[in-house]
């Protein structure tokens, strides 16, 4: 099964910068489920989100969100039928990476699929969809479909030339891509770590009591929780702040089988999993976990009793073709740590080079892991829209049906049907889319009017933010209704911004 | 003899390399206009184009990158598919591929496209139906598709079409009623070439008779593909008109790829007889029939395309339509309406971009096309341009004049300052075929 020459030479830590090949293939699994389910939610909203007639047309995105270096296949066409069609291939391709059909070029197509619908729409994302979209990158180079796959079946090798050599025990494989891997996990929680620098964090360490206090992700258990265990909030805010930074230094330890590893992914997955219960950050914590299974070493399976041995045909290629692949990953691999240190400010002060900025925007590899960094936001709320047809009746544009309410509603984070709508109407609130709310209310307006012509018809939208502060101490002042935009669905009159919420730009922790 | 539905496998080859090479000609003459036309730095910006009435219902993959380098990428991977297609590598696949590429450079600035665009894609998309890779090509398909009849069909009658409608739709004061559209047309510093305006010198009668020769002569062509007789020496005849003519057209006539791409792709209706002269007959490889369904499916479409085509011919003249239907026929590619030239000659005049200068003095940046008044004026910096600026003319597309005006100016002036005019000269011609005085119609003017 193996070749000699293509064999690394053993050392302590050897396992630590592989990757084995039944880690990669259970990662294909669980991530292509992950992203088949991602897919399946986001086509919920096709029409509203991706398409000409939603919220966001591709006039407002090219004017409001567009960076030159982008590509979208998702704007080649505006209609809600293409879109349908092309999340149609999207779920094609995530079922096939989920069988290991034709693994490379369904891995291929993913990728450009999940950059493509990210380009289209970068206001319902989130950071579960940055860290997938990066991570699914780096198997463009990684033989995930290797084993535990229908390429596997058919006799048909998932390594590749490009993708570097098998590891000492011919049971994973090792370049500068599973470096990559390995680098961009740990980067992940050193870089969500290290700006976490506000007196919430490393002071009175109030940050998860605010955090829970945002009505807009919290979820009924993590209201629960908060309550439960409101003494030992402050010491699970130092350990999470510390489990970041010092965590992933687990990752590489290398004097051992990967013991020590495997148990350091354990107590992320468990954090994680502990997101997942309190908030409602919709695939983040789904993803974060699945990508953790990545970095399982061989131990892990042999203690499973996966023990059987792989019959692995190499490519045989020129050393200097191996070398140049591995070093234009080695360059990459650098390009996204100095990437990840210029969005902080460290001393010395590393930043990239404008001309060379388009790399990342082009392959979106651009990313930043502040989530509830500087601190959490200490302000919330939640939408009330006061519409008014043309006969000069008023009704709850939300709730067509249902009177119109400034009570704060009992399940905010509830109110929506997948995460992304939520994070929608979350943008809605930074003080610069005054676009986007035109074309939200717009796109509200006319899902109600329909087609038809009538006195019943909605004219006017009247836009409310019901802003809710939360005190430094974790109690909640008195919510303060904003007029935050008038909108008339027949110009002439243009729409008219009044107000804005937020007075900065602001990190709304996900 | 030749059936009426029957090609020559070496005819069907030759019009694969043909088209093939047409493509990579056409990519690589669209390649210094790509910042221009194609990005978001250029005169159509997607953000104009997808706000505008005219954003096509045909998908556009060069609407996925508003930059430069997407712009290339396409562009190499149509010139990769067109060599693919040349070397009969792939050859259904890469002429699906250069199908869907072509017609999405086109979608994604439809205002520079003209009729050779429409003819290429119109048989680029026959051609995904026929078997062109029998013969000369690096891999053949095994086993062979048969030749499937309504493709044939389907291709003929494209061709006989392009001739007949252009030749019905002469009608009107200039080609029916005085016979003086073709001496108008060589008058058109637009289109016409240093021959065209020598040719326009020679006496009205006898340029009348070369306009009805035109008419007659391109329903002569059309109707000599329709014969169901003698199909082989008709179809000869036609091939070797349509050279001349097109040759003609291509010395007199300044249209892109238009003539080379009618003189060259009615090679593929050359039929056996003709090969047999210069090679040994050729025995009909052994073919297998597609399964029932598919055979049915294939059918089915390809009868659809055929009416819809025919219709959207037949729509020009003026027969009416379903909404669904011409919507339809947008939607796969067979709308098609060929009045070249006609009912009236090319427009006559000529564009001036000025710039005023802060202290009143009028810079000229550009006058172009060449006339008889202005003999040194510049001529057009591309076909392309000619036909954005062509299209600027008209009322309904002046959203384009400001960028069209702003960008020549770029182009052909360096100083920045003061304030841009941008203009058409029009040389308008009486009922009774003669010019009147020109008349300045301003397009647009820098506030």
């Amino acid at each position: 099964m193996t070749e000699p020459e293509n064999k690394v030479k053993n050392w302590p830590g050897e396992h630590v910068l592989a990757l084995d090949f039944r880690s990669l293939a259970a990662f294909r699994i669980l991530f292509s489920a992950v992203l088949l389910l991602d897919c399946l939610i986001r086509w919920i909203d096709a029409t509203a989100h991706y398409s000409d007639l939603g919220l966001l047309p591709r006039g407002v995105l090219l004017e409001q969100g567009w960076t030159p270096s982008f590509f979208s296949l998702h704007m080649i066409n505006g209609q809600p039928a293409f879109i349908h069609a092309m999340f149609a291939i999207q779920a094609l391709a995530a079922l096939a990476l989920l069988c290991g059909f034709r693994t490379r070029s369904a891995t291929l197509l993913s990728w450009l699929l999940l950059v493509s619908i990210h380009n289209r729409n970068p206001w319902v994302l989130n950071g579960g969809d940055v860290y997938a979209r990066v991570i699914l990158f780096w198997m463009l180079f990684l033989p995930w479909g290797q084993i535990w796959s229908m390429d596997a079946q058919r006799k048909q090798s998932d390594f590749r030339w490009w993708m570097g050599k098998l590891s000492e025990d011919g049971r994973g494989v090792r370049s500068m891509a599973s470096l990559a891997v390995l680098l961009q996990i740990s980067l992940l929680y050193w870089f969500a770590a290290l700006p976490k620098t506000h007196p919430s964090w490393v002071a009175d360490n109030s940050a998860i009591n605010i955090a829970l206090h945002l009505d807009y992700l919290v979820k009924p258990f993590g209201v629960a929780f908060r309550e439960m265990f409101a003494d030992q909030l402050p010491a699970l805010t130092w350990l999470v702040f510390l489990w970041e930074f010092w965590g992933p230094f687990l990752l590489w330890f290398p004097f051992d089988k990967g013991q020590v590893r495997t148990f350091s992914l354990c107590l992320f997955a468990a954090m994680h999993m502990g997101f997942e219960l309190c908030f409602a950050i919709g695939l983040f914590p789904a993803y974060c976990m699945v990508i953790l299974s990545v970095l399982l070493p061989g131990w892990f399976w042999e203690k499973l009793g996966f023990v059987k041995s792989y019959d692995i045909s190499l490519p045989k290629i020129s050393r200097r073709r191996h070398q140049a692949a591995q070093w234009s990953c080695g360059l990459l691999v650098l390009y996204l740590v100095a990437w990840n240190f210029s969005n902080e400010q460290f001393r010395p002060v590393i930043s990239i080079p404008d001309p060379l900025k388009w790399v990342a925007f082009t392959l979106r590899l651009d990313q930043r892991w502040n989530m509830f960094s500087p601190s959490p936001p200490y302000h919330d709320g939640w939408w009330v829209a006061v519409a008014h047809r043309r006969s000069g009746d008023t009704l709850n544009l939300f709730d067509p049906t249902g009177p119109i309410t400034w009570d704060k509603p009992e399940n905010i984070s509830g109110g929506y049907l997948t995460q992304r709508r939520r994070r929608w109407w979350m943008e809605l609130r930074s003080t610069n889319n005054q676009r986007l709310l035109s074309s939200t209310c717009t796109y509200l307006c006319n899902k109600l009017n329909g087609d038809k012509r009538s006195l019943h018809e909605v004219k006017e939208v009247e836009l409310y933010y019901m802003l809710e502060l939360t005190r430094m101490d974790g109690s909640e002042m008195e919510p303060r209704k904003v007029e935050v935009y008038r909108h008339d669905n027949f110009p002439p009159n243009p729409s008219v911004p009044v107000n804005v919420i937020v007075p900065e730009e602001e990190n709304v922790g996900e | 003899m030749t059936r009426w539905t029957e090609l020559d496998p070496r005819s069907l080859a030759l019009f694969r390399i043909m088209l093939g090479l047409l493509v990579l000609m056409d990519t690589v003459a669209r390649l210094p206009y790509l910042r221009d036309f194609m990005t978001d730095e250029g005169v159509l910006p997607r953000l104009a184009l997808v706000d505008s009435p005219y954003a096509d219902y045909w998908l556009s993959f060069h609407l996925g990158s508003g930059n430069l380098g997407g712009q290339i990428t396409l562009s190499l991977l149509t010139a990769g598919l067109a060599v693919a297609m040349i070397a009969g590598y792939q050859t259904r696949l890469a002429t699906i591929g250069c199908w869907l590429l072509v017609n999405s450079v086109q979608a994604r600035n439809p205002f520079i496209g003209d009729r050779g665009d429409l003819q290429l894609s119109l048989l680029l998309l026959w051609a995904i139906f026929l078997p062109t890779d029998q013969v000369w090509c690096f891999k053949k398909t095994l086993p062979p598709r048969s030749v499937s009849r309504l493709a044939v069909a389907g291709l003929v009658l494209q061709f006989a079409s392009i001739y007949l409608f252009t030749a019905l739709l002469k009608t009107g004061d200039f080609w029916l009623a005085r016979g003086d559209g073709l001496k108008f047309s060589l008058l058109s510093p637009m289109f016409a070439t240093p021959l065209a305006s020598k040719l326009a010198t020679l006496s009205d009668p006898i340029l009348r008779l070369l306009n009805y020769s035109v008419i007659a002569g391109e329903l002569f062509v059309g109707l000599l593909l329709l014969s169901p007789f003698m199909v082989s020496l008709c179809r000869q005849m036609a091939v070797g008109l349509l050279l001349i003519f097109h040759l003609t057209v291509l010395a007199t006539f300044s249209l892109g790829l238009f003539p080379l791409i009618g003189a060259v792709t009615p090679w593929v209706l050359l039929p056996r007889e003709f090969w047999d002269r210069f090679q040994p007959p050729m025995e009909n490889p052994q073919q297998v029939a597609d399964s029932h369904w598919r055979l049915q499916a294939r059918r089915a479409f390809l009868l659809a395309l055929l009416v819809l085509s025919l219709l959207s011919n037949l729509s020009t003249p003026g027969l009416e339509r379903p909404n669904w239907m011409s919507k339809l026929s947008a939607i796969v590619r067979v709308e098609q309406h060929w009045e070249l030239f006609s009912p009236l000659p090319p427009i006559n005049g000529y564009f001036r971009v000025v710039r005023l200068s802060p202290d009143g003095e009028e810079k000229v940046l550009f006058q172009g096309p060449p006339t008889t008044a202005h003999p040194q004026a510049q001529a057009f910096p591309g076909h392309r341009w000619k036909m954005l600026m062509l299209a600027t003319i008209y009322p309904e597309f002046s959203f384009l004049r400001k960028p069209v005006a702003r960008v020549l100016a770029r182009k052909f002036g360096n100083d920045s300052s003061g304030k841009i005019r941008y203009s058409f000269t029009l040389n308008p011609i009486s009922e009774k075929g003669t010019f009147k005085p020109p008349v300045i119609q301003s397009l647009w003017s820098e506030p």
